[in-house]
């Protein structure tokens, strides 16, 4: 399998203070990665970096091979989606609409109303069980349903690299469960790559492949969730003294 | 499908009232023209049909009086529905509106300087007003967005505060101007209330830009739909948000200095034409953009017939109201009708 991402050497600054200090990583095809860490340890800057939302970057960011900086946007949105962490919960538009929205690098202007964007509208829809919504108003949503709406527009997006900030944020625990079951889905039988951000360590020892975390900057230690997790490094990145267990598929999972 | 059958039937009734609009802002006015005879001399002059017996007076004052000052109420209009619709979205601020960028305080403030000069240099001076008040509000515009802009990108919020504080700028520059005008400071004060009296003579060239910018607006309907994302959402799906934002930015002042040169700062259209037709259209651009300009086209020339006829009706005085009292003396009710009947579907 091919190399998605590589970062090689990756600094941002913001102000003085450099926010990401030369970061290096690679992500293959079809990977499902999850990024921890603290707040204001350079998660989301990281996310951002990685999906050329941040233009003032030192280091190299690159994407199936070529400079992210040498996409034209729209190009690059056929390969990569990225879901921010609060996305517009109070704007105007029909649920159907909003999906539609992630058809928007493939239609050229005029071209609306073509049957495949109407496909894979229906398609992404149905996916995130909310084809039955799609005449409601965003703002008539619970916010379990808008979550799924917007990874509905980020699938009819059909990239192959997922970046999600946060997706499962503010979700009651049934639906944080959903979310990730979906995008297990989705890396299973799509062999789509996900890159997410979370705060919750137990979802990402028990979904993802890989974790990545992240100290004051850098990236403190990355691999498997059973080497990740330990109680040395959840002492080391976040100060807090954890008890380790596993489960029967010798996934770590911590008690606090 | 049964929503685009409504859509179709929405700018249907529309292109109705704007015809509806024009025939009557025509037809009225301070010398009483019949309407049979309004309706001739329209088809003469359309078609040709050579009819013999219509008053040379009554057909220079329809036609010539009129008819191009209906033009420019429809010109304007539509302009400042379409900037004041662009800068909602732009801004992502439902109290944008075509001034808030400064255009209005910086062709204001161009219009006050052309007004003093006329008066220490030379009467002259006062047939380049619109040159004055176009350039002011241009210059005031690329100013706020100089002084927006940190490391090569603009800040939404930055944007809309510098625009306020350096509206607030020229306001003061006016006043000063009104101050040592004295006694003839009404002749700015009559300017900053707006009227559709003047200029015809521009009219062409003026309608011609203004035309073919709202028609370059169509092409970005997307992108405006999407721009209500957020930046950051926006980007991720392929708007390329920074040259869409100082693209649209550029073209809108435009129209609208144009418009303001020619009119003075006629407001309340630019804010209420685009809201009202959120209202019974919804949020998509593709159906916003030709129902805000066809809408702001009917609503400004009637609203100035309003402005032209009702001091005769009721005080039997030959006098004009401003047309901008008029456009929020009876757009308000209108709006708030819109907004009551549509209050659980409307977020901007």
């Amino acid at each position: 399998m091919g190399e998605a991402v590589h970062v090689n050497e990756l600094t941002v600054h913001y102000d003085q203070d450099p926010v990401l200090k030369g970061v290096s990583l690679s992500i293959d095809e079809g990977e499902f990665v999850s990024i921890l860490g603290p707040n204001g340890s350079g998660k989301t800057t990281l996310i951002k970096a990685l999906t050329g939302l941040i233009h003032d970057i030192e280091g190299e960011v690159s994407l199936f091979g070529k400079p992210i900086r040498s996409y034209r946007r729209k190009d690059f949105a056929r390969h990569v989606s990225f879901l921010p962490q609060d996305p517009p919960t109070t704007i105007p538009f029909l649920v159907h609409d909003i999906v539609m929205m992630g058809r928007f690098p493939y239609i050229k202007r005029f071209v609306t109303g073509r049957a495949e964007d109407r496909e894979a509208v229906q398609r992404a829809m149905k996916l995130m069980r909310i084809d039955h919504l799609g005449k409601r108003h965003l703002m008539e949503l619970s916010g379990g349903e808008v979550r799924r709406v917007f990874i509905a527009q980020a699938v009819a997006q059909e990239s192959s690299v997922l970046f999600l900030d946060e997706p499962t944020a503010n979700l009651d625990i049934n639906y944080q469960v959903e979310i990730f079951r979906i995008l297990e889905k989705f890396n299973r039988e799509m062999n789509k790559t996900i890159v997410l951000i979370t705060h919750d360590i137990n979802h990402a020892a028990r979904f993802t492949e890989r974790v990545i975390l992240l100290k004051e900057g850098e990236i403190f230690a990355q691999g498997e969730p059973v080497e990740i997790i330990s109680m040395e490094n959840m002492k080391s990145v976040f100060s807090t003294d954890v008890c380790i267990e596993y489960d029967g598929n010798n996934r770590p999972y911590i008690l606090i | 499908m049964k929503t685009s059958k409504r859509l179709i039937t929405g700018l249907f009734l529309l292109c109705l009232l704007l015809f509806f609009s024009f025939v009557f802002s025509v037809s009225v006015g301070a010398v009483s023209v019949e309407f049979s005879h309004t309706v001739k001399i329209l088809m003469n002059r359309v078609f040709n049909t050579g009819i013999s017996n219509i008053d040379a007076v009554q057909g220079d004052i329809i036609l010539r009086i009129r008819v191009p000052r209906v033009f420019l109420g429809m010109m304007v209009g539509a302009s400042l529905s379409i900037a004041g619709l662009v800068f909602q979205a732009l801004l992502r601020n439902p109290l944008a509106d075509p001034y808030t960028l400064g255009v209005s305080a910086g062709a204001s403030f161009g219009a006050g300087l052309a007004i003093f000069l006329s008066y220490v240099v030379g009467a002259f001076m006062k047939n380049f007003l619109p040159v004055f008040a176009f350039f002011g509000g241009i210059a005031t515009v690329f100013i706020v967005y100089l002084l927006a802009r940190t490391r090569g990108r603009i800040q939404v919020l930055t944007i809309i505060l510098s625009g306020v504080v350096v509206s607030y700028l020229f306001s003061s520059g006016l006043v000063l101007i009104m101050a040592l005008l004295g006694d003839r400071a009404h002749e700015v004060i009559f300017w900053l209330l707006g009227s559709l009296s003047g200029y015809h003579k521009w009219l062409p060239h003026a309608a011609g830009i203004s035309i073919a910018i709202i028609c370059f607006t169509f092409f970005f309907f997307q992108d405006l739909d999407l721009m209500a994302l957020g930046d950051d959402q926006a980007k991720a799906l392929g708007v390329n948000t920074e040259f869409v934002r100082i693209l649209l930015f550029s073209t809108t002042s435009l129209v609208t200095a144009i418009a303001v040169a020619l009119t003075g700062t006629i407001g309340f259209v630019g804010l209420i034409v685009p809201h009202s037709m959120r209202l019974v259209f919804g949020p998509r651009h593709k159906v916003l953009i030709p129902a805000s300009a066809i809408a702001g086209a009917s609503f400004l020339p009637l609203s100035d017939a309003l402005a032209r006829t009702l001091p005769g009706l009721i005080f039997g005085s030959s006098m004009e109201i401003p047309v901008g009292a008029v456009t929020s003396l009876f757009g308000s009710p209108f709006f708030l009708f819109l907004l009551m009947r549509g209050k659980k579907k409307y977020w901007f």
